[in-house]
């Protein structure tokens, strides 16, 4: 199993968000985390990531404890969540041969829009168009998402799911927190309701 | 801030800075000893002020406006006036502090005998700074306030009516402050919220210049990715070019004022506020884990390569002001490496712990040593690197 947490739990302030979550998500598997808003979605990613640390239990990614800071996790870890940034800059053609050149793998442009536009020019749905683009494209053995459908049109949408079914062939363990039930019939292997 | 506050914050400031008027023959001997000075040191030394205080004013940071005030209480007609009183309270305020640093260095080396010219070129550049701040912005006018390196190279009577003429050329332009979007004030004002808030934060490295867009579309294609996205991080931020420009002179004019104080020293501070605009690119993947997450490369090569970089940066910068007349030395050549070294351990650390504020009562005052000890990773390196670069042999 790429994915395992025991008994975790997170309780933030007096309110606790989960506990006693037990999770297994192994490689070409694809887990939906679905709930309301401030059910603790995007916390259980974070603690998934290594960038939040539960209230209780333990988490184990690739065989060990998540961290974030450490490279090697970041290089088996792939993720597109709130605090995801661009380079303003840069334009998505850079970005991608940073990411290309940096992870020593072959990057297309893909569907990329104004592949010569700097990134602060971008609209939102390009933006995470970019975004999800990158995470999946770079080379990963887990794939965290946090509401990926945000910003996107219908097309967009569509693609998303395509890009989701590729990283699950390819042998990834993907979690993915969404409102968005139509994904979550066509790429959930589980679901999990917060 | 309380009122005895204020009061003990003004008697210590009156103490600092008037030391050098009621205490004169002390700070001269620490700044000046026994090396001949000439009172050209002091009109350079005001050329440099009246050089900074004319860039500051430049960037017009007087146009903003609180987007509740446009909304709820801007049908008076009384915007113009506001954003004129803001410009001119800045505008004196820099003008200020360029003459009294030309004070302290006339008492301290002597005023230079043609002190009428020096008049009229003060007035005539605060003039023609005013008259710019307020009118639309010129391209490329950032630099005009170089051209005061020349004025000591021309009859200073000279420049000074030609700086007089443009003045009053630009004074019948339309002012900005009538013409100025109410776009353009939100977006100031936004901007100036977040260096309001970095500052209140103590986040001072949110505070260095944001990139550009690099015209080459293939910067960070091909092999020495991290050397690559080093280089191009720096080429996006070449208009804070102006920086080393100004600091150079600046160090050049601490030398002909201060020639006690050793190369060392001068490169060294001033190498380290030349490259801190530069260590942007490795500062922002410390601060934004988002941008981290594009560049698989360890923090070790990212350091190394971006110390590498500046060092080049610093050595050449160094080489041009001793050019121009400062005496080099090994220990100066150590400076600027130092300072290199103490800019990125500057804006590699993490974001402060307000939770470690290791408060020390020190002579019945509270201390937040835990925090300082923070805020000083960088400078610290900075000040012990200078102190031994002081001691290297020649």
């Amino acid at each position: 199993m790429l994915i395992r947490t025991h008994d975790l739990g997170v309780t933030a302030g007096e309110t606790e968000l989960f506990s006693g979550l037990e999770l297994a998500v192994g490689g070409g598997e694809c887990l939906v985390v679905s709930g309301a808003n401030g059910a603790g979605k995007s916390t259980l990613l974070r603690c998934l990531y290594g960038s939040q640390a539960p209230t209780s239990g333990s988490v184990s990614v690739c065989g060990g404890q998540p961290d974030e800071r450490s490279a090697r996790f970041r290089r088996r870890v792939s993720v597109v969540f709130d605090d995801s940034a661009l380079f303003d800059e840069l334009t998505p053609r850079q970005h991608l041969d940073l990411l290309s050149h940096s992870f020593g793998t072959e990057v297309d442009l893909g569907p990329v829009p104004a592949p010569d536009v700097p990134a602060a020019e971008l609209s939102a749905g390009q933006r995470r168009r970019l975004l999800l683009h990158a995470a999946v494209a770079r080379p990963h053995d887990v794939l965290l998402l946090d509401e990926p459908e945000r910003a996107l049109d219908a097309d967009g949408r569509e693609w998303l799911e395509e890009l989701i079914t590729t990283s699950v062939t390819r042998g990834a363990a993907v979690v993915v927190a969404s409102h968005h039930t139509p994904l979550t019939d066509t790429v959930a292997d589980y679901v999990v309701a917060l | 801030m309380k009122r005895a506050d204020v009061v003990l914050s003004l008697v210590v400031a009156v103490g600092v800075f008037g030391s050098p008027f009621y205490n004169t023959a002390l700070v001269r001997a620490q700044l000046i000893g026994d090396a001949p000075v000439s009172a050209a040191g002091s009109v350079i030394v005001l050329c440099t002020g009246l050089a900074l205080a004319w860039r500051a004013t430049l960037h017009r940071s007087h146009l903003w406006t609180h987007p509740a005030t446009l909304t709820w209480a801007d049908f008076h007609g009384n915007r113009p006036r506001t954003l004129t009183r803001r410009l001119l309270r800045g505008w004196a305020t820099r003008f200020a502090v360029a003459a009294y640093f030309f004070l302290v260095s006339g008492m301290l080396i002597g005023f230079p005998a043609d002190v009428g010219g020096v008049l009229v070129l003060y007035v005539a550049v605060a003039g023609l700074a005013l008259a710019m701040a307020r009118r639309v912005r010129i391209p490329g006018e950032s630099l005009l306030p170089l051209a005061l390196a020349v004025a000591l190279l021309v009859p200073l009577w000279t420049f000074a009516v030609v700086t007089a003429v443009s003045a009053v050329a630009l004074a019948w332009s339309e002012p900005s402050a009538r013409t100025v979007s109410r776009g353009e004030l939100v977006h100031a004002f936004t901007e100036r919220m977040v260096r309001r808030t970095s500052a209140a934060f103590l986040d001072v490295w949110a505070l260095l210049p944001a990139g550009r867009p690099v015209p080459w579309r293939n910067a960070l294609a091909g092999r020495f990715v991290v050397t690559r996205y080093v280089v191009t991080g720096t080429l996006a931020r070449r208009h804070a070019l102006g920086l080393p420009v100004f600091l150079a002179l600046s160090v050049l004019a601490a030398h002909a004022t201060f020639p006690a104080v050793t190369s060392g020293w001068l490169l060294g501070l001033g190498g380290y506020l030349t490259l801190l605009p530069f260590t942007a690119p490795v500062a922002q993947l410390h601060r934004v884990p988002g941008l981290r997450r594009w560049l698989d490369a360890s923090d070790l090569r990212l350091h190394a390569t971006t110390t590498g970089l500046l060092c080049i940066l610093a050595l050449m910068w160094a080489g041009v002001i001793v050019l121009l007349g400062l005496p080099a030395s090994v220990g100066a050549a150590v400076a600027v490496l130092v300072a290199a070294l103490a800019a990125v351990r500057s804006v590699t650390r993490g974001p402060l712990d307000f939770g470690s504020m290791g408060m020390v009562l020190y002579e019945g005052v509270l201390i937040p040593a835990g925090l300082l000890r923070q805020l000083v990773r960088g400078p610290d390196l900075l000040l012990l690197g200078l102190v031994a670069a002081n001691f290297v042999p020649v």
